[in-house]
């Protein structure tokens, strides 16, 4: 009989993963100083073929902040924004002025690095008391690029075992600000079941 | 003149002789965009892959054109299946750009690199000649192929479209 995975019993708790994610969400309000709610939770698995068109226009630009999961788990995040987004969050978190034209310089790549590794840290922490097991973030990474060439690095990691992609896909959103980021979890397929 | 667009996705090959076709791919990074080309039959194929060759971790797939050099014999092959003599056909090869620049994911910080030089690798065993390449850099392009003349745009991030003749 096949063993039950650390992974499958995370993905299969709704209780767990919506409380490690709420509290993903209380770290976050607290360090933008504005209130984000959960506001939208799904599992899916998805064909590596259509990834490039998941999130719109895959030639269009956006914000990503990406890190590894190392420990018991292991796998990949991304936090994901509009570039207005982004920069608003970066504003924010400084406490600087925006300016007419999209471009983050160092130190606003290094506020929305720090949320990236905040919100994870947030998922990861929860995660690991509810399973007795010690859990990590890597360094954040931040690419500012076209959404097929960022989802593509989430692809390379995970194509050697698998064709397809299971992600956990929340979104965030401050309705007052109408701000929001999506923030994805991505299980490394070694760990889980899947199918080629 | 109005195209009819075919997105090509990771691990796929499109292969086309209609005129009006456009054989597209949206924000490619690290992956390479093979394209090849038969100017006497107007027959164009694109291939998307991501990744330079498959390891004993994955044997089992059911795309083997997410691997450089799989797909790169397979978009030949389909190319001839639609009439293309070999020596007739030309290649251009975009993309394999580093995307992320962090040094903690130094696998990931070469993947385009590998990309490019396997897809060099396979064209040359194949005596495919490169006719164009704009591959490296550290952003996103878009590729399009023009079936009916062989023309390939080329947009990169914050760029304006280039046109390789």
């Amino acid at each position: 009989m096949r063993q039950t995975t650390i992974w499958q019993g995370v993905m299969g708790n709704p209780q767990l993963l919506e409380g490690a994610l709420s509290n993903t969400a209380v770290k976050l309000s607290a360090m933008v100083g504005q209130s984000f709610h959960l506001d939208a939770l799904s599992v899916q698995t998805i064909p590596l073929g259509q990834l490039p068109r998941l999130l719109g226009a895959p030639d269009s630009e956006i914000v990503g902040v990406y890190l590894q999961i190392a420990g018991a788990l292991h796998g990949q995040a991304l936090l994901i924004f509009g570039l207005d987004d982004a920069q608003h969050f970066a504003h924010v978190l400084l406490d600087s002025t925006p300016n007419d034209h999209f471009q983050l310089d160092e130190l606003e790549c290094s506020a929305l690095a720090e949320l990236g590794n905040l919100m994870l840290s947030a998922f990861l922490n929860t995660t690991a008391v509810l399973i007795g097991a010690q859990l990590r973030p890597s360094p954040p990474a931040v690419m500012v690029d076209m959404v097929g060439a960022i989802l593509e690095v989430m692809a390379t990691s995970v194509a050697e075992v698998s064709d397809h992609l299971l992600v956990i896909d929340t979104l965030f959103t401050n309705p007052r600000q109408s701000l929001r980021v999506r923030f994805w979890v991505l299980p490394d397929p070694a760990e889980l079941p899947l199918a080629a | 003149v109005v195209t009819n667009v075919r997105p090509v996705g990771i691990g796929e090959i499109i292969v086309s002789r209609e005129p009006l076709d456009s054989l597209v791919i949206y924000g490619l990074g690290s992956c390479v965009a093979v394209c090849l080309y038969e100017p006497s039959l107007r027959l164009g194929g694109m291939l998307h892959a991501l990744l330079p060759s498959a390891t004993t971790a994955s044997a089992s797939t059911m795309l083997p054109a997410k691997y450089v050099d799989q797909g790169i014999p397979l978009l030949l092959e389909a190319m001839r299946r639609e009439g293309a003599k070999r020596s007739n056909v030309v290649a251009s090869l975009c993309g394999g750009a580093q995307i992320l620049s962090a040094t903690s994911f130094r696998d990931l910080l070469t993947i385009g690199a590998r990309n490019v030089l396997a897809a060099e690798e396979s064209l040359r065993r194949l005596g495919l000649p490169i006719q164009r390449q704009e591959t490296g850099g550290r952003s996103g392009r878009t590729v399009m192929l023009m079936v009916g003349n062989g023309e390939l745009r080329i947009k990169a991030l914050a760029e304006s479209t280039l046109e390789l003749a």
